[in-house]
């Protein structure tokens, strides 16, 4: 199974300084996507799950641990020597106004990435923009049309054909259908189905929406205060989750059916500068003992495939 | 159960330089008293439009072309200005979606809390402060006396959406419009907001309208719903009925389009976008993207046909023999 691992990452860390303050922002975080599956990260806000993303294709740069990318340990290479690996992977931002250039139509914002990579002749680049259009679902004749001319959902589309462009085996989703509205979401995720389909895809896909991550994943990793607290294929996850932090999450998604549900998380999540001793969701946890405040916990392999960070489920 | 809201074919337009936009398009609903009304809709259906408009908070080029409006008994578009004040923020309270851009930065919570019960002359400032710490603690701020004295940006998204609801119960109104109050949130918190407001809704004894993108959120909370679409009302009824027997093809595409948690299901995207409102379609709004539309739906509005108990739909299919 080993070989069909395509990023693992270890011990993964990020601190910010924010005057003399120090946030903890990704500490100790450690997973492996194995090629042509999705890997679902959830969490609050602040979580530390866009770090993550950004630090996985070397947008910011780890204060330690190790990003290995289909067997390379691409985490200190030199811009230069990254550059194969950048065509490889690419990402894709909740956003889309901003993350597209406004003053470029967007069949040259797509074609940027072959001159960048210096692919294909001129015809050949116009002819594969084309085809990349057509392929996310948008006219090829609005080639020459600008950002703001489409639609919230269509510039997505335009944002994920940019991704696809160079045949990258690698995307990052990070929430990318926050700003969109529900009947535009149902088409960006049935897109991004067919491609991981059609092109073999490996997807890292951030959200904070368990039903389009439950919906879209092969695995899910549950992140809380800058640690990862669960990691299981998504089955176990849902129908059997352990983690407190992961049982109170699942049950706070509204439902159609609308039942009632037991648990309700209390308080507010810590501020990660300066993160409670011991289990950083002990201040809130229903089930919380006193080895919960001293000693932090280590992500361990309960049954199979399945990982917690929890001193009372380990025992 | 009393009449507290009754909205009769409200018509409301917006004056813009490409044209006129029917924001609301001939809307029907009453509310009553203690009753949780659900609108559900996606961006640019009308739903915020066709709320504000019960207080006449439009923008300028916006205007109420058409319709009455009756709220406990009088009649809101013939108030003057200085009677519709008496009722914005004291019978009525607001919260909306992003709590940061609705108070204000440079000025401590307390007196934001304080300020309608002041405003409005209902007591005296040292009643008001009281009443303001009370509120603060019901909304589930801790160490409500010490968190008045601090500004907004000192609280969490969370925090400051329980701010807004302190600043919109402080009068006790007699209606909470509660605009995508949680859409800015974690769904944890989501679920600390809505489950704040069930409780505020059974200790205060006040209606509720809540406007939000999600069928999910209003099916623990509302009591009935409205489902609109490009200005337009396409179904409404108690929402287990809507939920559980959806009849309107776009209801049912909303339910098909969103993945669910508890339930394994394909998604069937809706295909194509929402219309212009400017140049919309004739007849139905909805048929260029329904799979089910006939001849007649290109040409003729549908009126909203009975499909069950209070439960009313807005398609041609339900008024065939």
């Amino acid at each position: 199974m080993e070989d069909k691992i395509l990023i693992s990452v270890k011990n993964l860390k990020k601190y910010f300084s924010r005057g003399k303050d120090i946030v903890h922002a990704v500490e100790d975080v450690s997973f492996n996507i194995r090629r042509g599956e999705t890997l679902g990260l959830v969490g609050e806000s602040g979580s530390g799950k866009s770090t993550v993303a950004r630090l996985i294709i070397r947008l910011i740069d780890t204060d330690g641990g190790n990003i290995i990318f289909d067997g390379v340990d691409i985490t200190t290479l030199s811009e230069k020597a990254l550059k194969p690996f950048r065509r490889r992977m690419q990402i894709v931002f909740q956003d889309p106004a901003s993350s597209l250039n406004p003053q470029m139509t967007v069949g040259t914002i797509i074609k940027e990435q072959f001159l960048i990579h210096k692919l294909g002749t001129k015809q050949e680049q116009e002819k594969w923009v084309e085809e990349l259009l057509e392929k996310v679902g948008i006219d090829p004749s609005f080639k020459d049309a600008y950002p703001h001319e489409f639609s919230g959902g269509q510039q997505q589309r335009i944002c994920i054909a940019r991704a696809i462009a160079l045949r990258s085996e690698f995307i990052i989703c990070d929430e990318p259908l926050s700003s969109l509205d529900v009947s535009i979401q149902a088409q960006i995720i049935k897109l991004l189905e067919d491609l991981q389909k059609e092109l073999g895809l490996t997807y890292l896909f951030i959200s904070h929406d368990l039903a389009v991550v439950k919906h879209l994943s092969d695995s899910i990793a549950v992140m809380y205060l800058g640690k990862l607290v669960e990691f299981s294929n998504k089955k176990d996850l849902f129908s059997n989750p352990l983690h407190p932090y992961t049982i109170t999450l699942l049950s706070s998604v509204p439902t159609i059916k609308g039942e009632e549900k037991e648990v309700e998380l209390k308080g507010e999540p810590p501020s990660p500068i300066n993160p409670p001793e011991g289990c950083p969701f002990n201040p809130r946890c229903p089930k919380k003992e006193d080895i919960c405040e001293r000693e932090t916990p280590i992500l361990e392999e309960i049954c199979e495939g399945h990982f917690v960070a929890c001193h009372i489920v380990q025992r | 159960m009393d009449l507290l809201l009754s909205i009769d074919n409200l018509n409301v337009y917006f004056y813009r330089s490409e044209g006129v936009l029917k924001a609301v398009d001939g809307i029907s609903y009453n509310l009553h008293k203690g009753e949780v009304l659900g609108i559900v809709g996606e961006s640019g259906s009308g739903k915020s439009v066709s709320v504000l408009s019960i207080v006449r908070l439009l923008p300028a080029n916006g205007k109420i072309v058409d319709g009455s409006i009756s709220f406990d008994g009088k009649d809101i578009l013939k108030l003057s200005m200085n009677e519709l004040q008496d009722i914005r923020g004291k019978d009525i309270g607001f919260v909306f979606q992003d709590p940061m851009s609705s108070l204000n930065p440079v000025i401590t919570v307390g007196q934001q809390v304080m300020e309608p019960l002041l405003w409005h002359n209902l007591c005296s400032r040292e009643e008001a402060y009281k009443r303001a710490k009370n509120m603060l603690g019901m909304v589930g701020i801790p160490f409500p006396e010490e968190r008045m004295k601090e500004y907004p940006f000192q609280f969490s998204g969370g925090m400051r959406q329980r701010v807004m609801i302190a600043i919109a119960l402080i009068c006790n109104p007699k209606l909470l419009i509660a605009d995508e109050p949680t859409t800015s949130l974690d769904v944890t918190t989501q679920a600390q907001i809505i489950r704040l407001l069930k409780n505020m809704r059974s200790e205060l004894d006040m209606s509720v309208i809540l406007i939000t993108h999600n069928l999910a959120l209003t099916s623990n909370f509302c009591d009935r719903l409205i489902i609109m679409y490009a200005s337009n009302m396409m179904e409404t009824g108690g929402t287990k009925d809507v939920l559980n027997t959806p009849s309107h093809p776009y209801t049912r595409f909303l339910l098909d389009a969103v993945p669910d948690i508890e339930v394994e299901k394909e998604l069937v995207p809706i295909p194509g976008t929402i219309p212009d409102l400017i140049n919309p379609p004739e007849g139905c709004k909805f048929h260029p993207r329904c799979p089910m539309s006939m001849d007649i739906c290109r040409t003729e509005k549908p009126p909203l046909f009975p499909v069950g108990d209070g439960h009313y739909s807005a398609c041609w299919l339900c008024g065939r023999e």
